[in-house]
């Protein structure tokens, strides 16, 4: 994959994670089991297994007059199993399983290192789920079918004082008071070019402390989500390109000038 | 409420490297996970949440053959669908279970019936018939329910009394 | 059981559809009753499934009371409709024995074997008459 060339260019982004993510049709007959074979796929590069609770379906649906609550906990038996993260050894990369999910996350925060670029964590990401396609295809005769894809930035800003956000966001100004904490969420339909709506961009800004040593920072989200256009592997591929460039154009365009230069914004 | 993994966005995983400043509305520290409290649910989904539980914990056979619960996926679509949908004054639907998994929301109501064939996610067909003119409408939906908006709204009490006042 | 219509079982022979009274039963303001769901005629969206029956025809030629067989083990309602009233439907009927009911049957639709149009299911819940009736359930 290739970077665009027009695309705005940091030489020091205040990112502190990358998620590429996508959802699928549950594997039918797919039981714990199996799950070392999944990991036996990736266990080189990721020697280290974790296990975490089930992430709930997420589907972007458009239409109605409510916002799509979170239901994760209205069915009061929810499917058995668990996700399973697979960690590098310098617990900078993750990949995490369910038998209806696979993603990938790079965090800065484990163990500071180069951000390894877009480009480089999504062919990555584009091997690992041919390999995973190619393991459901032999071992369960399932072809993966995507309904659903994401990709999320998330960047941690370190501030002296929570004020500052005028600073950096050119959508927040907190006024002259002092402030404790701030939250601001908004999300924005995304259309295609025949004014069908089949994403979501949400951006979320909230105020944190950075552990151990509780400094204060903004907590900045971007995620892009919802189907692509087809349920095939490349379809799902394009649909992260084009919401890593949403992403990068919605990050230069809510933060300001000053945060730029301290940035090293490049194009 | 069951406590379970919760996450602001789709798939981010637990980071232990902050902690935010005000109370979390989304768990998404483990082990101090927090319950969620959630937005506030429409009529429909209360009324439905036993029912719901009903048909995904429906024994192999159910329906005298080979019938299976619906699925867990399916299941959570229709619910999210229920909650797009909702409108105050309308009743709460039927709810009906297919024997492979899959589900059927209806209404029948001021002359019209109103099925909505839940085949999966992403996977609707969506039928009604009103009653008085014999028209019938199929559509097949997988992510924006717009068109449907309009047929619930023609449930509802108000669109009843101007029915009856013509 | 790839799709296929069998030729034993006449145009007059009933086809006998389950109905599960707790799952199967809606409300219908309209009508002001209480009566089966059309996702009652729907089948199975497995690639060659159909819709489930039971075939009348099978049981009564080795003795077995076909009202007997359809409410055990557990109670149900059924309703039945024939053969030939499925086909001029357009809909396939043949036999699919299995171990747990060796008068199992299928009705598959003729272009698509897993999905029935609204005239089909219309159709069959017009065709159909109780075999084991729900008290204050209408077929409709």
């Amino acid at each position: 994959m290739q970077r665009p060339h027009d695309l705005p260019d940091f030489s020091n982004p205040p990112l502190d994670e990358v998620v590429l993510g996508v959802q699928f049709a549950p594997v039918p007959k797919y039981s714990s089991v199996a799950s070392r074979e999944v990991w036996g796929l990736f266990k080189n590069a990721f020697p280290i297994v974790e296990e975490h609770l089930l992430l709930s379906p997420q589907f972007e649906t458009f239409g109605g007059a409510n916002p799509l609550p979170d239901l994760s906990s209205f069915l009061e038996q929810p499917p058995v199993g668990t996700r399973l993260w697979f960690l590098s050894q310098d617990l900078n990369h993750l990949i995490q399983f369910q038998p209806d999910r696979f993603i990938t996350n790079w965090r800065r925060t484990a163990n500071p290192l180069p951000y390894p670029r877009f480009e480089t964590i999504a062919d990555s990401f584009e091997k690992n789920l041919l390999l995973l396609a190619e393991h459901f295809k032999a071992a369960f005769n399932y072809q993966v079918e995507i309904n659903q894809a994401e990709v999320t930035y998330i960047n941690l800003i370190p501030v002296g004082e929570f004020a500052e956000a005028g600073r950096w966001f050119s959508i927040c100004n907190s006024g002259s008071g002092d402030v404790e904490a701030i939250r601001n969420n908004f999300v924005q339909v995304v259309t295609d070019g025949g004014g069908k709506p089949y994403a979501r961009f949400v951006t979320e800004i909230e105020s944190v402390f950075l552990l151990p040593a509780r400094k204060k920072a903004f907590k900045m989200s971007l995620a892009f989500k919802g189907k692509p256009e087809a349920s095939d592997i490349p379809s799902a591929i394009e649909f992260l390109r084009d919401g890593r460039e949403r992403i990068v154009k919605q990050f230069c365009d809510i933060t300001t000038a000053e945060a730029h230069e301290s940035w090293g914004r490049r194009a | 409420m069951r406590n379970r993994a919760q996450a602001t966005t789709a798939f981010q995983g637990g980071i232990r490297g902050y902690e935010p400043t005000v109370d979390p509305i989304s768990s998404i520290f483990p082990p101090q996970t927090r319950v969620r409290v959630g937005v506030p649910r429409s009529k429909w989904i209360i009324d439905l949440k036993d029912r719901f539980d009903e048909i995904t914990s429906l024994p192999r056979g159910w329906d005298g053959y080979d019938g299976r619960p619906v699925t867990f996926n399916t299941a959570q679509f229709a619910a999210n669908l229920i909650e797009r949908l909702f409108i105050a004054g309308v009743p709460t639907p039927n709810v009906v279970p297919g024997t492979d998994g899959t589900v059927q929301i209806e209404w029948h109501r001021n002359q019209y019936d109103i099925e909505l064939d839940v085949l999966g996610p992403y996977e609707i067909v969506a039928f009604r018939r009103d009653q008085r003119t014999g028209d019938e409408q199929e559509l097949e939906l997988q992510t924006d329910f717009t068109a449907l908006v309009g047929w619930i709204d023609g449930l509802s009490a108000e669109q009843q009394q101007e029915a009856r006042s013509m | 059981m790839a799709p296929y219509d069998e030729n034993q079982i006449d145009a007059d022979d009933l086809v006998i559809r389950r109905i599960n009274p707790q799952q199967h039963v809606v409300w219908d303001e309209n009508r002001g009753c209480r009566r089966i769901s059309s996702k009652v005629f729907s089948p199975s969206s497995g690639r060659n499934d159909g819709m489930s029956v039971d075939i009348e025809q099978l049981m009564l030629s080795v003795g077995v009371d076909p009202r007997h067989y359809v409410t055990t083990p557990v109670f149900m309602g059924s309703v039945a409709f024939s053969a030939g009233a499925a086909r001029a439907l357009g809909l396939l009927v043949g036999y699919d024995p299995i171990p747990k009911n060796p008068y199992h049957g299928e009705v598959w639709g003729g272009c698509r074997p897993n999905r029935f149009s609204r005239r089909q299911k219309k159709g069959l819940t017009e065709a159909s008459r109780w075999y084991v009736e729900l008290d204050g359930v209408d077929i409709v």
